[in-house]
C-alpha cells in the first residue's frame, strides 16, 4: 500500500496544478453559482408600465409606493405607448391609475380605481397586481376608518371636529410606528438543504454535490489512462495484480476526496453559514463514496478518455435536471415516487448515508474483483 | 491555397466516413436535446399544474383561541377566497406536526398566543409557517397565501388601532371597546377580502401566436440547435496520437484545417436537422410565414451557428486539456443559452445584465427569430451577427497561426 501511495504522490506532483483545480472545483463553482444566483435574484425586477391619469397627491403617493417596491421596475408612460409596449412584450403588465382616484377614495367608493392590463405572456402579473391592490386597499381602508370614526362620534354623541385629511395622517403615523405582522417560513427535519426563506437562490450543498459529481468523474480518468495493454503488461513483473493496483489506488483517491470534503464542510460553515453536523459529514462521505465507486466502475468499461469525459458531462447534466437544482421536482415526485431512486443526490439531500446506488456499486465491484484476472493468467 | 482546400475537403470526407461508421450514435445525438427539453417541459408542467384532485392541505394551529382568530379561520375555510385548490383544517399543534411528518399536510400555520391582544396593542407579531420538506413548492404557495392574508390584516390593523385610540378618547369603556373593535376587525377583514373589485382587469391578446407555449416551443428549437452543434462538433473530434500528428505536420496539414472541416460538417448536418424540426414545429403551431421569412430565419440561424462553432473552435485551440476544454465549452454554451432569453425572457433580467446583452449574439439571434415568427416582423438585422462572425474568424485564424508558429 505504501508503494502505491508513493507512486501516486510522484504522479500527482507532476500534475499538481490540474489535480488542485479539479479538487477545488466544487467549492469554487458553488461559491460562484450561489453568489451570481443571489445577485440575479436581488436585481431581478418585473418591468411594468404605470399610467398616471390622476394628478392628485394620493395618486402620486400610490405611484411612489409602487415605484419603491423592491421587485418592480416602473416606467411612467401614457396609455397608448404603454399598451403598445405591452403588446411587444417589453412590459410585463400595465396599470392605469384612473382619473378621479383620490376623489373616489375620499368618498369611500372603491370600484375600478385601477385598470390593469396583462398580456398572455405576462409571467408575473399575479404577484404585481396583488401588491398594487394591497396599496390601493391601504388607501381605501384608511378612508373607511376615517368614516368609522365619524360614525362612532355620532353614535356616542361626542362633539368631534371631523376632518378626513387629519385622520388619514393619523392613520399613516400609526402604521409607520409599528411594524406589525410578519410571516416566517421554516422547514423542519434534518435534510442537507435548508430552504428557509430569505437565504440563497441556489442551495450551496446542492450545487456542491453536482460539481463534485463532475469533478469526481473527471478525476477518475487515471483508470483509463493506466488501463491500457502497454502498462498492464508491466504488472507481470511486479507482485501486485492489476486489479488490486486499481482498487488500492481508488482507496487513495477516495481518501483524498474525504479530506477535501471535510475542509469543504468547514469552509461552507464560514462562507454560507451552513450548519455543520455529524449527519452532514456522514452523508457527504456516503455520497462521495458512491460517486467515486460509480466513476471507477464506469472508467473501467471505457477505453478512450474523450468518450469518458463526454459521458461524465452528460451524466452531470442529467443529474442537474433530475435532482431538481434548477426546477423543483415536487410535483413529479408526488406522482412518481420511484424518481427518487434515479436521483443520485437523493440520499445526500435528505441527509442520509445510504443510497441504493452505493449498494449496487459495491456488489458490482465485488463481483468484478472476484473474477479471475486475465493478465496474470494469460502471461 | 489549393492545398488548403484539398486538405479541408479530405477532412470533410473523413468526417463523413466517421459518421457513417458510427451511424448508430446519430439518433442518440439527435434525440438527446429533445429528450432533455421534453423532460424539462414535463417537470415544468407538473410544477404549474399540481394534481387537481389533490388540493394543498394546510393546517391551522390556533394557540390564541380568540374570537378574532376563529373569525379569520372560518372566513378562510368557508369562503372560497382561497379557491378550491386549498383545504384548511384547524388542528392541535402536535397533530399538525405529526401529519406534516406523514406527508398529509403541505404546511401548517401557527397563530401564537396573545396574537389578537398584541395586534390591538400594536405590538409586532410573527406568524410562523412550518413547511413540509417533501412538498416545498406547496409550502411556498402557502407562504404566499399567508403573506397576502397578513397584508390584509396589516392594513386593517393600523385602522383598528386608530379606532381604538378614538374610541378611548370618546370615553368608551374597556369591555364595550373590545366588542366594538371586534366588530370593526371583522368588517375590515371582510372589506379586505373583497378587494378584487378595486381593479378592472383586462387581458391584451395581440396575436394568436404569442402565447407562452409558442414562445417556449421556439425557444426549445433554438436551444436544441445550440446543443446539437455542441454535440456534433465534439462527436467529430478525434484524438490523434502523437505519431500521427507528426506525420500530418510533415504533409503540411494544419490543426485548424481539421477543426474547420468539423465546423463545416456539423453546421451542414445541424442546419438540415433544424430545418426539418422547424417544419414539424410549424405544422403543430400553425403560424404563417412568407418565403422571405424562411430565408431570414435561415440566415440568422446560419450566422449564429457559425459564430457559436467558431467560439468552440477558439476554445479548442486555446485549451489543450480535454477536460478543461469540455468544461469551457459547456460553460460558454450554458451562458449563451441563458443570456439568449430562451429560458427566461430578457425583460425580466436585472438591468446590469441587460446592458451586456446587446453584445451577446444568441440574444440578438433569438430576438429576431421571435420578431419574425411571433410578432410578424417583416425585417431582420444581420449586422451584429456578421460582425460577430468576422471577429470570431479573425481570432481563430490569428490564434491558430500563432500556435502553429510556437509549435514549429
Amino acid at each position: 500500500m505504501i508503494n502505491i501511495i508513493q507512486t501516486r504522490l510522484i504522479q500527482w506532483k507532476k500534475h499538481s496544478l490540474q489535480l488542485l483545480f479539479w479538487l477545488l472545483f466544487p467549492i469554487v463553482v458553488t461559491w460562484i453559482v450561489v453568489t451570481v444566483g443571489n445577485t440575479f435574484q436581488d436585481d431581478m425586477k418585473i418591468p411594468i408600465g404605470i399610467v398616471l391619469q390622476d394628478d392628485t397627491i394620493l395618486a402620486k403617493d400610490l405611484y411612489e409606493s409602487i415605484h419603491a417596491t423592491p421587485f418592480i421596475r416602473t416606467y411612467t408612460l401614457d396609455e397608448r405607448e404603454a399598451l403598445h409596449k405591452l403588446e411587444k412584450h417589453e412590459l410585463d403588465s400595465v396599470f392605469v391609475i384612473q382619473e378621479g382616484y383620490e376623489e373616489h377614495i375620499r368618498q369611500g367608493s372603491r370600484n375600478a380605481l385601477i385598470t390593469a392590463y396583462e398580456s398572455d405572456v405576462s409571467l408575473a402579473y399575479t404577484p404585481v397586481s396583488e401588491m398594487i391592490m394591497s396599496y390601493v386597499q391601504q388607501d381605501a381602508g384608511r378612508s373607511k376608518a376615517a368614516y368609522a370614526v365619524k360614525e362612532l362620534a355620532e353614535q356616542l354623541h361626542v362633539h368631534f371636529d371631523w376632518n378626513w385629511d387629519d385622520l388619514i395622517v393619523r392613520s399613516k403615523e400609526i402604521e409607520k410606528k409599528q411594524d406589525l405582522l410578519q410571516t416566517r417560513l421554516t422547514f423542519p427535519g434534518n435534510g442537507i438543504v435548508h430552504r428557509d426563506e430569505g437565504k440563497n437562490l441556489f442551495q450551496p450543498w446542492h450545487i456542491w454535490a453536482l460539481a463534485a459529481f463532475l469533478s469526481t468523474l473527471l478525476l477518475f480518468d487515471w483508470v483509463i489512462k493506466e488501463n491500457n495493454p502497454a502498462i498492464l503488461k508491466r504488472f507481470v513483473f511486479t507482485n501486485v495484480s492489476p486489479k488490486s493496483y486499481f482498487v488500492r489506488n481508488m482507496y487513495v483517491y477516495i481518501a483524498l476526496f474525504f479530506t477535501i470534503d471535510l475542509l469543504t464542510a468547514f469552509a461552507f460553515k464560514y462562507i454560507f453559514d451552513e450548519p455543520l453536523s455529524l449527519t452532514l459529514i456522514v452523508s457527504i462521505l456516503g455520497y462521495h463514496l458512491m460517486i467515486s465507486l460509480g466513476a471507477f466502475l464506469l472508467a473501467l468499461m471505457i477505453r478512450k478518455t474523450f468518450v469518458y469525459y463526454a459521458i461524465a458531462f452528460i451524466l452531470t447534466f442529467i443529474s442537474v435536471i433530475v435532482s431538481g437544482a434548477i426546477i423543483p421536482l415536487d410535483g413529479l415526485l408526488g406522482r412518481y415516487p420511484w424518481l427518487h431512486f434515479l436521483n443520485p443526490l437523493a440520499a445526500f439531500l435528505d441527509g442520509d448515508f445510504f443510497h441504493i446506488g452505493l449498494g449496487v456499486f459495491i456488489v458490482i465491484l465485488l463481483l468484478w474483483y472476484g473474477r479471475k484476472e486475465e493478465y496474470h493468467a494469460a502471461s | 491555397m489549393i492545398h488548403i482546400f484539398s486538405h479541408i475537403s479530405l477532412f470533410i470526407k473523413n468526417n463523413v466516413k466517421q459518421i457513417k461508421r458510427k451511424w448508430y450514435l446519430l439518433p442518440l445525438l439527435l434525440l438527446f436535446p429533445i429528450i432533455l427539453i421534453g423532460l424539462i417541459a414535463i417537470i415544468f408542467s407538473a410544477l404549474f399544474q399540481p394534481e387537481k384532485a389533490d388540493p394543498i392541505h394546510i393546517g391551522l394551529v390556533d394557540l390564541d383561541q380568540s374570537k378574532e382568530i376563529q373569525m379569520i379561520t372560518t372566513a378562510l375555510t368557508e369562503t372560497n377566497h382561497l379557491g378550491s385548490m386549498v383545504k384548511l383544517s384547524v388542528l392541535k399543534e402536535h397533530i399538525a406536526s405529526e401529519q406534516l411528518d406523514d406527508n398529509q399536510l403541505s404546511a401548517y400555520v401557527v397563530f401564537p398566543k396573545d396574537f389578537t391582544n398584541h395586534l390591538y396593542q400594536g405590538k409586532s407579531v410573527k406568524l410562523s409557517i412550518v413547511g413540509n420538506n417533501q412538498r416545498a413548492n406547496e409550502a411556498y404557495i402557502v407562504k404566499e397565501l399567508m403573506d397576502s392574508v397578513t397584508r390584509h390584516i396589516n392594513t386593517s390593523q393600523a385602522n383598528i388601532l386608530l379606532l381604538n385610540d378614538y374610541a378611548d378618547r370618546f370615553g368608551m369603556d374597556y369591555g364595550e371597546r373590545r366588542e366594538y373593535l371586534f366588530e370593526q376587525f371583522k368588517s375590515f377583514f371582510l372589506f379586505s377580502l373583497s378587494k378584487d373589485k378595486l381593479m378592472d382587469e383586462e387581458k391584451l391578446v395581440n396575436e394568436a401566436t404569442a402565447s407562452p407555449f409558442h414562445y417556449y416551443t421556439i425557444a426549445a428549437w433554438f436551444v436544441s440547435i445550440i446543443v446539437w452543434l455542441l454535440l456534433f462538433f465534439n462527436f467529430l473530434y478525434k484524438e490523434d496520437v502523437v505519431r500521427i500528428k507528426k506525420r500530418m505536420m510533415l504533409y503540411g496539414v494544419k490543426e485548424w484545417q481539421q477543426i474547420l472541416a468539423r465546423v463545416i460538417v456539423s453546421l451542414f448536418i445541424v442546419m438540415i436537422v433544424s430545418a426539418l424540426f422547424f417544419i414539424g414545429i410549424q405544422r403543430v403551431l400553425a403560424f404563417e410565414l412568407y418565403v422571405e421569412d424562411y430565408f431570414r430565419i435561415g440566415i440568422i440561424i446560419f450566422l449564429s451557428s457559425l459564430s457559436y462553432l467558431m467560439i468552440l473552435s477558439v476554445i479548442e485551440v486555446i485549451v489543450t486539456s480535454q477536460k478543461l476544454r469540455l468544461l469551457c465549452q459547456v460553460i460558454v454554451t450554458g451562458l449563451l443559452i441563458v443570456l439568449s432569453g430562451a429560458l427566461l425572457p430578457v425583460i425580466y433580467f436585472p438591468l446590469a445584465f441587460q446592458d451586456v446583452l446587446s453584445y451577446v449574439f444568441t440574444t440578438e439571434a433569438f430576438y429576431w427569430i421571435q420578431e419574425i415568427i411571433l410578432n410578424d416582423r417583416f425585417y431582420a438585422e444581420y449586422n451584429m451577427l456578421l460582425i460577430m462572425n468576422g471577429i470570431c474568424l479573425i481570432v481563430f485564424i490569428v490564434l491558430s497561426l500563432w500556435k502553429e508558429r510556437v509549435r514549429a
